[in-house]
């Protein structure tokens, strides 16, 4: 049963089936000859002898098919056996070759696993942290929704998050958060707790369920637990550290900053939604005055998007919604646009782009590690031709040939990788160590089984990448070249092939040095930029005073005035101020201001970011007066109100920077004290790091805080204090003079502000640190491999060389001759490398500062260090090519 | 005279019994099969050669294209290191089989 018209089929039946057909016929048409033979012999005539022979067999044809059947399965057989035979031979045979050049041998492997364990290392980071889904039930739908205005996302008023959550229909619930600082009372010592305060559907929202107990619902406000007293939900961290995993603690009372709270359920460990380790969650309800503010805004929002709707869409409608917000609440509403992130991009974004950067620059120093192994192969393959050719000629097929290598190339390959994962497995930890604390999910980066197949297949691609073109090119000499000129060495990696090899690792090296030399240039430009402020020397710490204890204006001001009089009094201080927020730091809001001499109308608002000050804040600082003057002690409730502005702001309100005698309306409180005379004007401040532009921003006195405005920052400031004195040694000073007004009172959020302006640029130090060690690794590599190559066209011209020297070529000759062989191939490279620098640097633009992504000095430096390699990785090779000795060559002729 | 059918597993062991010495072709191994029967069962041409095959996929037997003594192609038999472990076990397994079914089939 032929099929014609198939060639495949045809050219199978002709190798295998034709074969157990005529194997079977042949077998019974002997077996009949014999049969015939015995029977005439036995006295019957021929043809009963056929037919008595035949009927033996009963149905012939039945029978011949039985048995064409099992002599196929039985050819199947044996060729997967001999198949296999053949595998196992390549592999000792690759395994011998191997062993025979250890030198050859080790640098190969060395090579391919740096190249694959760096791959390995970075991608089980980036798994960790990026590709790792997050334990929330569809976490690619929950957002995040922030007021959008000029200066970027904020924070939601509650007025307006009431309106968002009646008037959508693109997102199926909304959920309101704000965060504060609690003493969490039980136990031996008080420990500071962050907690979120969360609207009734938060925990309905997110969709994950507790470890014990409930969490709180959409009934909160009427819950009969609710209505006793308040109600928490604590994370397993709290449970299992201060509670010691207390299995009896749900229904029982915990204490937070004086208040009690009946503690309803606990959450698992992975539930972190804002990455941002809450240890306990309660309720947080609005009333109607709250519910009809427009201006505070400090509510972080998260919404589920309904189901059909995309990010897009929520957007659109949000940002229609508070259009109509703004129009009928136009006081402390600049936002006319909704800006809806979701989870994973909100809170990876940074890193994400990163180390998908990092990935791929990993992935470079790879390929040069590949080339490198590939000339290395190539050299070998050539030195290799007389065994190919006998090996051919002893029948083996070039398919042979090309499997064999390709064994051989698999082995390096698989051994490789298996070095990279060893090199990984300590990699990880090590770069876990070196990371920027920030990056979030890193903790517990291990190789897992997914790094684990990840550097297999790296290990297959790379084979792959090295070992093809070499078992190509290896096949073909050994069936081009006959046994007698086997001997005679050709010229080995062929021209071309030393071009691509050379040009391509030289490109890939400079394209690595520049993403490198443009981050550091960016961090040394961030180190460079002034903070606005003297940021040595100068220690930040919060204070809180719960509100049990302080319920009312002057008690709060009373009390941080003398706290402020103990820390002052500390010996060694040389100056300590209160601030709301203090740069870099925690608490704080932006508010809108309005210039008394315009219209109070929206398009004249200015949203700028506020801090109350005590006296003695810009001194301490070291933030220099402009005009005017500093805010005074003497500032008081009593007296008129009065603020401060930076130069930004009395720009973008007055288009000056004199601003003296002007005012401003802002920040609610009683209607006479709305208006804002200006005294003073200071210099701008980086108040969000180095990398980010100046804001405008306004200071008004502590002293004339309204009474009700206090709730505002959680009744919470900032210790600012300058003093030549370590952080280790002032802090139990510092603890104790603020003890002596409050024992129950701690001090937290304490820092430096050195250690704070660096935290600011750890992430650019993280990344240019990690690029330039790939840099280096990549040139080192790509010198390593240039000078492989030409090594090795040295060797193979040896013959050439010496008849030259004898013919009186100079050695300088023979060096300039392989100098521009060599340099040839580093030239196109550079050339190369510079394009592929332009195309992809653009991709680092974010993690660029105060830089362009084509800055000229940055190249022509990395030009030249490129070059300078490449003469070094020629030099040394073609010196020894201009000692070979004519003689000794024309001898071996 | 009583013709029985042949068990798989027997006509195997036969046919390795057969070609334990020397490699014999298709032909040779059916005349030896009833030469040896005492006339007790009797091998066909249509059961023998597809056991043949099979033993041959099972690796107990190698087929090789040799010369017959007659001078024409012959496909002869030859067992295997496998077959001849084959074959023990069989011959082990069916004396115990007949020793264990001989006494009851005289009671």
């Amino acid at each position: 049963m032929r099929r014609l018209g198939h060639p495949g089929r045809e050219l199978f039946d002709t190798l295998f089936r034709a074969s157990a057909d005529q194997e079977v016929d042949a077998e019974f048409a002997f077996h009949l000859a014999m049969g015939i033979r015995d029977g005439v012999a036995r006295g019957l005539s021929p043809g009963q002898a056929r037919q008595e022979t035949l009927d033996r067999f009963g149905d012939l044809r039945r029978v011949r098919i039985q048995c064409t059947r099992i002599a196929r399965q039985r050819d199947t057989i044996m060729r997967r056996t001999e198949y296999l035979d053949e595998v196992w031979q390549d592999l000792r045979y690759a395994f011998r070759t191997l062993r025979r050049t250890p030198l050859a041998t080790a640098v190969m492997l060395g090579t391919l696993a740096i190249g694959i364990g760096a791959t390995t290392t970075i991608f089980s980071v980036l798994d960790r942290v990026v590709l790792r889904p997050f334990p929330i039930p569809e976490a690619g739908r929950v957002v995040y929704l922030f007021e959008q205005s000029p200066n970027g996302e904020g924070d939601v008023s509650v007025g307006n998050f009431i309106g968002w959550k009646e008037q959508t229909s693109t997102l199926t619930d909304l959920t309101a958060m704000n965060v504060v600082d609690l003493n969490l009372e039980d136990g031996d010592t008080p420990t500071r707790i962050g907690v979120a305060e969360v609207t009734s559907s938060y925990f309905s929202l997110l969709r994950v369920a507790p470890l014990r107990g409930r969490a709180f619902g959409p009934n909160v406000d009427t819950d009969a637990d609710a209505a006793a007293s308040g109600v928490v939900v604590l994370s397993e961290r709290l449970w299992r550290g201060p509670f010691g995993s207390d299995t009896t603690l749900v229904g029982r009372t915990v204490h937070l900053s004086g208040t009690s709270y009946t503690v309803l359920g606990i959450m698992p460990a992975e539930f972190d939604p804002d990455l941002a380790g809450y240890d306990a969650w309660v309720p947080l309800t609005f009333s109607p005055a709250q519910r009809a503010n427009h201006d505070g805004h400090y509510l972080g929002v998260l919404g589920r998007l309904a189901p059909g709707r995309s990010r897009a869409e929520a957007s659109t409608d949000l940002s229609r919604i508070q259009e109509r917000l703004s129009e009928s609440f136009p006081i402390g509403n600049d936002a006319r646009v909704v800006s809806v992130r979701t989870m994973p991009d909100l809170l990876l974004r940074n890193y994400r782009d990163q180390l998908w950067f990092a990935l791929g620059a990993v992935c470079l120093v790879l390929l040069i590690a590949c080339a490198n192994v590939a000339s290395l192969l190539l050299a070998r393959g050539a030195g290799r031709q007389t065994e190919l050719a006998v090996r051919s000629a002893l029948g083996a097929g070039r398919r042979r040939i090309i499997r064999q290598l390709l064994t051989e190339a698999g082995v390096v390959g698989l051994a490789g990788g298996m070095g990279g994962l060893l090199l990984a497995i300590a990699g990880v930890p090590l770069i876990v160590r070196l990371a920027p604390t920030d990056i979030p999910r890193l903790a517990g980066t291990t190789i897992n089984l997914t790094a684990l197949l990840f550097a297999l297949l790296l290990s297959l691609i790379a084979t792959f990448l090295f070992g093809s073109l070499p078992a190509l090119i290896g096949a073909r000499r050994s069936s081009g070249v006959s046994l007698r000129e086997g001997r005679q060495a050709r010229p080995g990696p062929q021209r071309g092939m030393r071009v691509l090899i050379i040009g391509g690792e030289v490109a890939l090296a400079l394209s690595l040095l520049v993403a490198s030399g443009l981050l550091v240039r960016s961090l040394v430009h961030l180190q460079g930029v002034s903070p606005g402020y003297d940021q040595h020397n100068l220690i930040a710490a919060r204070v809180s005073l719960p509100p049990t204890r302080y319920p009312d204006g002057p008690s709060l001001r009373s009390t941080f005035e003398r706290i402020l009089g103990a820390v002052r009094a500390i010996p060694g201080v040389t100056s300590a101020a209160l601030v709301s927020q203090a740069p870099l730091g925690e608490g704080g809001s932006s508010n809108g201001l309005f210039p008394t001499d315009r219209p109070l109308e929206r398009e004249n608002m200015v949203i700028a970011r506020l801090r109350y000050v005590s006296d003695g804040y810009f001194a301490t600082m070291a933030i220099p007066l402009v005009q005017g003057r500093r805010i005074e002690p003497s500032d008081t409730r009593s007296q008129q109100p009065i603020g401060v502005v930076t130069v930004a702001l009395a720009e973008d309100l007055w288009s000056v920077t004199d601003a003296i005698g002007h005012a401003f309306i802002c920040c609610g409180g009683p209607s006479g004290s709305r208006t804002k005379a200006v005294v003073g004007v200071v210099a701008d401040v980086r108040s969000s790091g180095a990398a980010r532009a100046i804001a405008p921003e306004f200071y008004l006195p502590m002293a004339q805080i309204p009474d009700q405005m206090w709730g505002w920052n959680q009744q919470s400031m900032t210790l600012v204090v300058r003093s030549p004195i370590a952080l280790a040694a002032l802090v139990p000073t510092l603890r104790t003079a603020v003890q002596s007004i409050d024992p129950a009172l701690p001090l937290f959020s304490i820092t430096t502000l050195d250690e704070a302006v660096d935290r600011t640029v750890a992430g650019t130090r993280f990344t240019a640190t990690l690029l330039t060690t790939l840099a280096i690794i990549g040139l080192l590599l790509a010198m390593a491999g240039v000078y492989g190559v030409i090594s090795y066209l040295v060797n193979t011209q040896r013959h050439d060389i010496g008849i030259r020297l004898a013919l009186g070529a100079t050695p300088h000759h023979v060096r300039k001759l392989i100098l521009r062989q060599g340099m040839y191939p580093v030239f196109l490279g550079i050339g190369a490398g510079l394009l592929i620098a332009g195309a992809t640097t653009r991709l680092l633009v974010n993690a660029l500062h105060g830089i362009s992504p084509f800055d000229p000095l940055t190249l022509l430096a990395v030009t030249l260090v490129v070059l300078l390699g490449g003469v070094l990785a020629i030099v040394v090779p073609s010196r020894r090519a201009s000692r070979i000795q004519a003689t000794s060559v024309l001898d071996g002729l | 005279m009583a013709r029985t059918d042949l068990l798989h597993g027997t006509l195997d062991a036969l046919i390795l019994r057969a070609v334990r010495t020397r490699p014999l072709h298709g032909y040779a191994i059916s005349q030896w099969l009833n030469d040896h029967s005492c006339s007790a069962f009797e091998v066909l041409e249509g059961s023998l050669y597809p056991a043949l095959y099979r033993l041959e996929r099972e690796g107990f037997l190698t087929a090789a294209w040799g010369t017959s003594d007659l001078g024409r192609r012959a496909k002869f038999y030859q067992i295997t290191p496998t077959g001849r472990g084959h074959l023990e076990t069989e011959a082990e397994r069916f004396q115990a089989f007949a020793a264990a079914v001989t006494p009851l089939l005289q009671t």
